[in-house]
């Protein structure tokens, strides 16, 4: 085993693959700071812009592939008067002197171009090191697949971080016990807390008998055929509806027809049952087919009716399925604001929920209301406490859903 | 004691009660919605794809929405499908097992982060942080929206392009080893052309969710019924047709409130036709190794 | 310097070599595998001869596949497998550390158990080795000698653009022999390639695999018994990840020096 060879190249490669990183990174530096830069921050970036592809062309040089030698130092040196330009031609790659636009902003290309070409170099970077054969091109791949896991993760928990740090001082015992105060700027969210867990539990109320009968009807007792085709078409697409329809729709049918204008908590609660019904139905029948069929036929030879081999066998080897459908259709509904925008919370004010005919307030509306006094009222630290514990409660449903359905693969 | 029997043709039709009644539930929307956008189709014909949109003056064209719908989610697509794709791939195929373990549940968690949050987040401090930075008109525009989108995109197109490209069997991609492939050229030349459908399936589903996105678009893309000069200018605010309904709803009534109807018809449409493709390309690319093609 | 440091890359790339003896193409020498602590190979040695099929035969479980796998590096690809020894190709050794396992696997061919071909067009499924190799071959005469050596061609000739998976079972496994000989290997391995099919198609890979052996050194992995003696001219007969038996064909199966081989033979055990 000849490790040197191998270790001489990864160190190489490496640094190769740094320097590159280095030179994405500045990109999108470049985009943060405008610009603004010192002379030497604006020398130290031009070298290690350069310096990867110079050593590159050098390189393939070497290794008499002139024509990936010239490109490389082009490639570098295009890159490099990149930098220069805004210093010293500002005008050249202000994009506003050709009238594109009046707002395109001055470098926004710019920066993303660089952020881009720091990505090629490095995929481009491992192949001399590689002989030229497609290994190279493997490192080079990897790598770009590396950096966009990275950004994917990055962008997502950044968003989960920010709101953690921003809220958490926010969170105390007060502001989960006490009644919104003075257009939320003092006070607590006890009421939007208990209006969401009421909207919550309506809803499984009402939706948890309504999808897993629909679900085990049409496993269970329906026939294949066009009809049923239809009516898992219907489904579909219902579960992919903007929940905004479905707000408009339930403000129409529930709020105007159904009760005459009066918002409510139960109007509220009818609108997330629509629209978690597809999702409750759809994961239901997944679990129910799940059941192999050799199952129900050991049952019903034992002579067992339908019904009770539903029930007996059925239902409970296929509960973690159906729990963990329901639970994540739940932490959907308890997220949403655009249904029961118009169909269960009020503006504004206090007041904990006294019938099911009365609106309520709820997390995602009041983040909402509280955004909207941005800068008028002192609400900011309220509002990302508001973010920071909605994200809590919905993504602690979702967790447990998923808790339940990992361990339910686990045990098959 | 009610017998075993009649208890048995009871649950029977119970079920079938409950079927009918969820069913129905569903088609009742459908109906509702076109009847109700029926007063504004028949009234306004035409003009509701015009991009005059004036609510004093009678004039309800939805054709800046419409533009701005498909302009975000196209951009939302440009953010989520490449860091997605190669996400996905990553975990599937390079991903250490233990790392996987992790990774694919956590971001399967992050997809039911509430649009409300992302909402926020976006218009508090990406809106303003491209504002300032680029110095534009106003702290609304496409390009927050776009990126905003994306990322709430990325969780539906990593965990199903994830899982399609798993379902290709390992014994073709060992087939392509065998023949002296690289990993890499494997993943390029075989496993993805074999996942395409699903892969395909999970960006739609991913555009689809980027259309019907409301609140996020609401609070980041602003509430300008026009289409940007010149059209790719996506520094300026606008519309979509989910927010024109947010914003709209509260005090419509009349024609303005089945003109908002026929907006809700428009994104169904859109969705629905998008869900309906979706479905038959995931169909296929379980058919395709069963030898149905 | 740079120089110095490139040509020092370019000598440590050198793998072990040997002379090996004449007519043997393959030689395995001192080869151990594990899969996480359990011992699946014990001290094997085998040679394998050129243009010859050489039949590796045992009980289900008795290793017989992951021999196979080992000669073109497929272990590598199970996160468990752990290998030791020597196997010897063209007097290199394919384990060494500098040795490119993506170009051992270009010239030992494989044909798995299960027909395996890519869901693409007839023609692309040939050629994929090619493409991938980056050999400079004209496609439509690498495809049409490929297919004609598989004896394929005059089935599929008319619909070179059909998806693969719409052959039929046979025909996708000879679809596949085909497309292991595009790179033109030096050995064809080839993993149970008939246990999946019914004996229409089994019989005429057996054929198929007679005419192969004029070009190529055939390594086969069977369970039955009369397949390896129909088609081979060695037999290596395994039990327990031990090598009982190796000989010619004729002798193994009329006059076996070992017991145990006898008994499996014989159908008194396995």
């Amino acid at each position: 085993m000849n490790l040197k060879n191998i270790e001489t190249r990864k160190i190489i490669s490496s640094c190769i693959f740094l320097l590159s990183a280095a030179v994405g990174i500045f990109g999108f530096w470049s985009i943060a700071t405008r610009f603004e830069m010192q002379s030497w921050s604006f020398i130290a970036s031009l070298l290690l812009v350069a310096i990867p592809y110079l050593f590159l062309g050098i390189y393939h040089q070497l290794e008499s592939e002139t024509k990936r030698a010239f490109l490389a130092v082009l490639f570098g040196a295009v890159l490099s008067s990149m930098i220069v330009l805004p210093i010293y031609m500002p005008e050249v790659v202000d994009l506003r002197q050709w009238d594109i636009s009046a707002t395109i902003p001055n470098y926004f290309f710019y920066s993303l171009v660089l952020v881009i070409s720091g990505v090629i170099s490095g995929y481009l970077s491992f192949r001399p090191f590689y002989d030229y054969t497609k290994e190279g091109i493997q490192v080079g791949a990897y790598y770009i697949l590396h950096v966009t896991m990275l950004l994917t993760v990055l962008a997502l928990f950044l968003i989960v971080i920010t709101i953690s740090l921003r809220g958490a001082s926010g969170i105390s015992w007060e502001f989960l016990t006490r009644d919104i105060v003075s257009m939320g700027e003092e006070g607590g969210v006890y009421p939007a807390i208990l209006g969401t867990l009421a909207l919550i539990g309506l809803t499984a109320i009402i939706v948890l008998p309504l999808g897993v009968g629909t679900a085990v009807y049409l496993v269970e007792y329906a026939t294949e055929g066009p009809l049923l085709r239809v009516v898992r078409t219907a489904i579909n697409i219902l579960q992919g509806t903007p929940s905004i329809v479905h707000g408009l729709f339930g403000y129409t049918f529930f709020v105007i027809i159904l009760f005459d204008g009066q918002k409510s908590v139960l109007a509220g609660a009818l609108t997330l049952a629509v629209l978690t019904l597809p999702i409750v139905t759809r994961s239901t029948e997944e679990s129910l087919k799940s059941v192999p069929d050799e199952m129900r036929n050991a049952s019903l030879a034992l002579g067992a009716t339908k019904w009770e081999t539903i029930k007996e066998i059925v239902i409970p080897s296929s509960l973690p399925g159906i729990l963990t459908g329901t639970v994540l259709g739940l932490g959907r509904a308890a997220g949403e604001t655009a249904p029961i925008m118009m169909t269960a919370v009020y503006f504004s004010g206090a007041g904990t929920p006294t019938g099911l005919l009365e609106p309520i307030q709820a997390l995602p509306y009041h983040l909402l209301t509280l955004y909207r006094f941005f800068g008028y009222r002192n609400v900011e630290s309220q509002a990302w406490a508001t973010a920071l514990l909605l994200l809590i409660i919905v993504l602690g449903i979702n967790l447990s859903a998923i808790i339940v359905r990992e361990k339910f693969r686990r045990r098959n | 004691m009610i017998s075993r029997d009649v208890k048995n043709q009871m649950a029977r039709y119970t079920f079938l009660g409950i079927a009918i009644f969820s069913i129905s539930i569903i088609f009742l929307i459908f109906i509702f919605l076109f009847n109700e956008a029926y007063p504004a189709i028949e009234s306004l014909g035409t003009d509701l794809l015009s991009s005059d949109w004036g609510t004093r003056r009678g004039q309800y064209g939805l054709l800046a929405a419409i533009y701005g719908s498909v302009l975000v989610a196209v951009g939302a697509l440009v953010v989520a499908v490449p860091l997605g794709l190669g996400a996905s791939i990553y975990l599937s195929e390079i991903a250490p097992d233990r790392l996987r373990a992790i990774l694919k549940p956590s971001i399967e968690l992050l997809a039911g982060i509430p649009s409300i949050v992302y909402g926020f987040v976006g218009a508090v401090l990406l809106g303003s942080f491209l504002y300032r930075t680029f110095g534009m008109k106003s702290p609304h525009s496409f390009l927050a929206a776009m990126i905003i989108l994306g990322i709430m995109a990325l969780p539906i197109i990593v965990s199903m392009s994830d899982d399609a490209l798993k379902a290709v069997p390992d014994d073709v991609k060992d087939a392509s080893l065998a023949l002296g492939a690289t990993k890499w050229q494997t993943i390029r030349k075989v496993t993805i052309p074999s996942a395409i459908s699903g892969i395909s399936s999970a960006v739609i589903m991913g555009m689809g969710r980027a259309i019907g996105e409301t609140m996020a678009v609401m609070l980041i893309v602003g509430s300008v019924m026009r289409i940007p000069i010149p059209f790719f200018d996506i520094f300026e605010g606008g519309n979509t047709l989910t927010a024109l309904i947010a914003v709209q709803i509260g005090e419509a009534h009349g024609l303005l409130m089945s003109v908002l109807f026929t907006a809700g018809v428009m994104l169904f449409t859109i969705v629905a036709i998008m869900s309906i493709v979706s479905d038959i390309l995931q169909k296929r690319t379980t058919e395709k190794f069963e030898g149905k093609i | 310097m740079l120089s110095k440091v490139i040509s020092k890359l370019k000598e440590n790339k050198s793998c072990e070599t040997k002379k090996m003896p004449d007519n043997v193409r393959m030689q395995i020498e001192n080869l151990n595998m594990w899969y996480g602590n359990e011992q699946a190979l014990k001290t094997i040695d085998l040679n394998i001869e050129e243009n010859k099929v050489t039949a590796i035969i045992g009980p289900s479980g008795c290793g017989k596949s992951s021999l196979l796998r080992c000669l073109n590096r497929m272990n590598d690809t199970i996160k468990s497998a752990r290998i030791e020894g020597k196997v010897w190709l063209d007097g290199k050794n394919i384990y060494d550390g500098a040795a490119n396992c993506v170009d051992i696997r270009r010239k030992v061919g494989m044909v798995f158990q299960e027909p395996n071909p890519f869901p693409f067009s007839i023609e692309d499924n040939v050629f994929y080795g090619c493409d991938i190799n980056g050999m400079d071959v004209d496609k439509d005469a690498t495809v049409e000698r490929c297919l004609k050596d598989a004896a394929l061609w005059d089935e599929v000739k008319d619909r070179l653009d059909d998806n693969a998976v719409s052959l039929s079972g046979g025909q996708q496994q000879r679809l596949c022999i085909a497309r292991a000989l595009a790179t033109k290997p030096e050995v064809l391995l080839m993993d149970e390639p008939a246990s999946a099919l019914d004996p229409i198609a089994t019989a005429k890979i057996e054929d198929l695999i007679d005419e192969l052996k004029k070009d190529y050194t055939v390594v086969i992995v069977t369970h039955n018994m009369q397949q390896a003696a129909r088609i081979s001219d060695y037999t290596a007969y395994m039990y327990l990840g031990k090598l009982i038996e190796f000989g010619e064909t004729e002798q193994i199966f009329e006059r076996p020096e070992k017991e145990l081989t006898e008994k499996y033979i014989t159908g008194r055990m396995g």
